[in-house]
């Protein structure tokens, strides 16, 4: 008899089946290709984590807790999309199955008639749906590979594994089984004629002020935003799953232009006019042999050798110039505090240099063996961005600095360092040396490297130069090249690869986040056609509905973008300012318009999308209909 | 003179074999402050007529005019507006819209049509529907008595020129039914607005000043009570 039940009803509520069998399709296939994508790239993970230790099993880097993280988030979003397909078409039926409570079904006979409908009716749909989904998995890492295919010094190649089958086709099916069995056990606490009086929709006990919304958008505007306060847990997987999409769209691909500005910057201003090759090799002095090679290859135009050791020293006030002084030491940084002698206890990193380079770098300063870099930030006066300098040593003072328990006279002063790769933070003392003098100082000082500083001719000769480099460094096996042209192309890439990757990401949450949309305001329509029935019946026109209804759409659509245009104003506006950007140059080069816009699009055009199919079916309802059966029901 | 007129009123539902027909050829009129029952058994027609002259059905043929106007001449839009101006609905279930409070269901037709809601007007109904200390409660916060309370104070507000009740007794004991038809009384009496109320209760038909009797679709008798 139950079974009779069940096939009639499943036969003449084909567009609520159609429904349920849709959404039950489109979680099936998401949970399959987030599962899947998940699979692939931890068992990246896996593989880079052996050819790196030869160990098995995965570090937890940040990248690997965004995937747990992303995947966690993507599989409950769709979960709780199955179960809230489910969940409002079976709260519809409680007042029915009230009736054949009443009639003699018994509690097991009602959940029994539930779970093999629900069996019935998305099974097909989950297989397909997983099917579908390992395709499009294999679609999208097929793409990734080629796209990365640059940034991997190994194969990755396209894996899968049953379990994830079983895994994201059992969590479907148990999601889809739970959800019908929910009702059915709130039917089972119930007496038949609390059933059959039992309304599909909440009794709202509670109901927020929306002044703001009531003054700006009038009785419509008020309306919308108390119907959607109202079902804000049927679309909470959905404006959420928008909300980490427009996050992850506009916030992190804010982040990731602001590093890749800052990259840029970098190698082509920064570095340019500094290094085009950079030789290292562990701690010592360099090899005369080698750089005597490098200077000699062709398209080479000079090698600064360098290495650098820290160490201390105390610094008398009357050392410090007069600008030091007025402006007072500790304001300019508050690291330095004056000791009981009246001194300053300061670092000095001290650079070594090979002679010839230092020689160049010393010019006319003839017969001087230690140099100071004799520049302080003026943190007063100035800002980090546009920073200003001042002397920090009295120039016209003999200055004999006590470091590492020798005397070092400075013999000359300097505005900048050597033409190297490094820049220091602080200029307040920074000494430079010739290997021939450091070497009669005997300190017992290490430095971590010694590094060949390389220019070229101009870039063009890279690749060339790359070469005879490589050549001369076959005898050197330990010592690293690093060429600054190809580095900049490999950050390049692997921005490029983060990119593509929050490009995946935000697409799967955004199509979970519109199809949950979709889900509640498509599933929902039978309690939305009786709320609008008494709109109507007080006089709500049909342009007045479709005005609540354009309202709650531009609500569900606009909320999380204009939530994240705000948090980001002034994340952008300190990230900016932290790495000296300008706004201007930020704006035109690395400002993620297309995408955002492409998502605004995406999110604004399938919201509204919708409202409009939702609200077609809520203005063509027979209006008496309605209105009777809302009679019925309460 | 007449507020309503009804004439050769038809309404079929269904198709084919399906025809049922609920109201066959049905007409009257109702003076303007008049104050009407419409009396018949379950499936007689009396709601399928209300619905009718309320503006939320449409005839299969027969016109009915409201202040002159024929209802069924007016588009959705239009009709729309008629709801909202010129007749006050008032339903067994109350049909209050449970996201809005007692007063904000009471002046969501005034807000509807853009009209500014006169506190005083608002306050003069409460006080009469005894709602007063219950401006800010929702429909679930309130009784059955007291739903159908806000209901008329929403049927009354605007003041349209005929309010039709459907059964508003319905879903009530007996001491909130009268309680009940006194505030329907006393509104048509003191604001002088035409009042049809559907019932299947002799008592309550008896209080009005005509019974128009409905069986299988047609008026089989209308009689003056006073």
């Amino acid at each position: 008899m139950w079974n009779a039940y069940s096939a009639s009803y499943i036969k003449n509520n084909k567009t609520g089946n159609r429904f349920i069998m849709i959404i039950s399709f489109l979680a099936a296939m998401m949970l399959s290709l987030v599962s899947g994508l998940f699979y692939n790239l931890w068992a990246d993970q896996v593989n880079q984590t052996v050819a790196a230790n030869g160990t098995s099993g995965v570090e937890f880097t940040p990248v690997v807790i965004a995937y747990i993280a992303v995947f966690t988030i993507a599989s409950l979003a769709l979960i709780m999309m199955i179960h809230h397909a489910f969940a409002a078409t079976m709260t519809n039926r409680i007042h029915q199955l009230g009736i054949l409570q009443s009639i003699g079904a018994t509690s097991r006979q009602i959940k029994s008639t539930l779970v093999n409908e629900v069996v019935v009716l998305s099974l097909p749909a989950i297989i397909a749906g997983n099917i579908i989904g390992i395709g499009l998995c294999w679609a999208l890492m097929s793409i990734i590979i080629s796209s990365t295919a640059n940034l991997r010094d190994y194969t990755l190649t396209i894996t899968y594994h049953p379990i994830v089958f079983f895994g994201s086709f059992g969590f479907s099916m148990l999601t889809a089984s739970v959800s019908a069995w929910i009702p059915a056990r709130k039917l089972s606490r119930m007496t038949p004629l609390e059933a059959i009086h039992y309304g599909a929709e909440p009794v709202i006990k509670r109901m927020k002020k929306y002044r703001i919304h009531s003054a700006i958008f009038g009785i419509y505007g008020e309306m919308a935003r108390k119907s959607l306060f109202v079902r804000r847990k049927a679309m909470r997987v959905g404006t959420m799953s928008i909300l980490l999409a427009v996050f992850a769209c506009i916030s992190i691909l804010n982040m990731l232009g602001v590093s890749g500005l800052s990259t840029e910057r970098t190698y082509f201003d920064r570095y340019k006019n500094n290094w085009d090759f950079l030789i290292t090799a562990k701690g010592g002095a360099y090899d005369e042999d080698l750089l005597k090679g490098i200077r000699d290859t062709e398209d080479v135009t000079g090698c600064i050798v360098h290495r650098m050791v820290n160490n201390n020293t105390q610094i008398p006030a009357d050392y410090l110039s007069d600008d030091v002084r007025k402006l007072s030491l500790e304001k300019l940084n508050s690291s330095f505090i004056e000791n009981e002698a009246g001194a300053y206890n300061i670092k000095v990193p001290i650079f070594i240099l090979d002679d010839k380079s230092f020689a160049e770098y010393r010019g006319d300063a003839n017969g001087a063996n230690v140099v100071a870099v004799n520049l302080i930030w003026d943190s007063v006066n100035s800002e980090r961005t546009d920073r200003q300098y001042v002397p920090f040593l009295n120039e016209g003072k003999e200055i004999i600095l006590n470091v590492n328990g020798k005397d070092i006279p400075v013999s000359a002063f300097a505005a900048t360092l050597p033409v190297l790769r490094e820049e220091l933070a602080q200029y307040a003392l920074t000494l430079v040396m010739p290997e021939s003098y450091y070497a009669t100082l005997g300190f017992n000082l290490n430095a971590e490297e010694t590094i060949y500083t390389i220019k070229m001719t101009d870039e063009s000769k890279n690749d060339a130069v790359e070469e005879r480099l490589k050549g001369l460094l076959e005898a050197y096996p330990d010592y690293v090249l690093e060429g600054r042209v190809q580095e900049l192309a490999e950050e390049m890439q692997i921005q490029h690869g983060l990119r593509m990757i929050i490009y995946l990401f935000t697409g799967i949450l955004t199509c979970i986040g519109l199809a949950n949309i979709f889900a509640s305001t498509l599933g929902q329509i039978h309690q939305r056609k009786r709320e609008f029935a008494r709109y109507f019946a007080v006089g709500l026109t049909p342009k007045g509905a479709a005005k609540i209804l354009a309202w709650e759409a531009a609500i569900v659509a606009l909320r999380p973008i204009f939530l994240i245009l705000v948090i980001n104003i002034p994340l952008m506006a300190f990230m900016l300012d932290a790495g000296g950007i300008t706004i201007e140059d930020f704006i035109g080069k690395r400002l993620p318009l297309v995408p955002a816009i492409l998502l605004f699009t995406a999110v604004i055009g399938f919201v509204a999308l919708a409202y409009y199919l939702g609200g077609k079916k809520i203005c063509n309802m027979n209006l008496v209909e309605a209105i009777k059966d809302d009679t019925l029901m309460l | 003179m007449e507020i309503l007129q009804v004439e050769n009123l038809c309404k079929i539902y269904g198709k084919g074999n399906n025809q049922v027909q609920a109201l066959n050829d049905v007409s009257f009129n109702v003076e303007k402050g008049a104050f009407v029952a419409i009396v018949g058994q379950s499936g007689s027609g009396k709601s399928t007529l209300l619905h009718l002259i309320g503006g939320v059905d449409k005839p299969t043929s027969g016109h009915i005019f409201v202040d002159g106007q024929d209802v069924y001449k007016k588009n959705q839009e239009q009709l729309a507006i008629f709801r909202r101006r010129q007749v006050g609905l008032i339903y067994q279930f109350y049909n209050l819209i449970p996201i809005l409070n007692v007063v904000e269901n009471m002046t969501l037709p005034l807000k509807l049509d853009g009209q500014k809601v006169n506190d005083e007007r608002v306050n003069e109904l409460l006080e009469a529907l005894g709602l007063a200390d219950h401006k800010k409660y929702l429909p679930s916060q309130l009784s059955g008595g007291q739903q159908q309370r806000v209901s008329i104070g929403r049927a009354l507000m605007n003041a349209p020129a005929l309010v039709l009740a459907d059964e508003p007794t319905g879903n009530l004991d007996s001491k909130s039914s009268q309680e009940i038809m006194e505030l329907l009384k006393y509104s048509n009496k003191k604001y002088g607005q035409t009042l049809i109320v559907i019932t299947h209760d002799e008592n309550i038909a008896l209080q009005a000043d005509r019974i128009l009797r409905i069986a299988d679709g047609q008026i089989v008798s209308d009689e003056k009570t006073h």
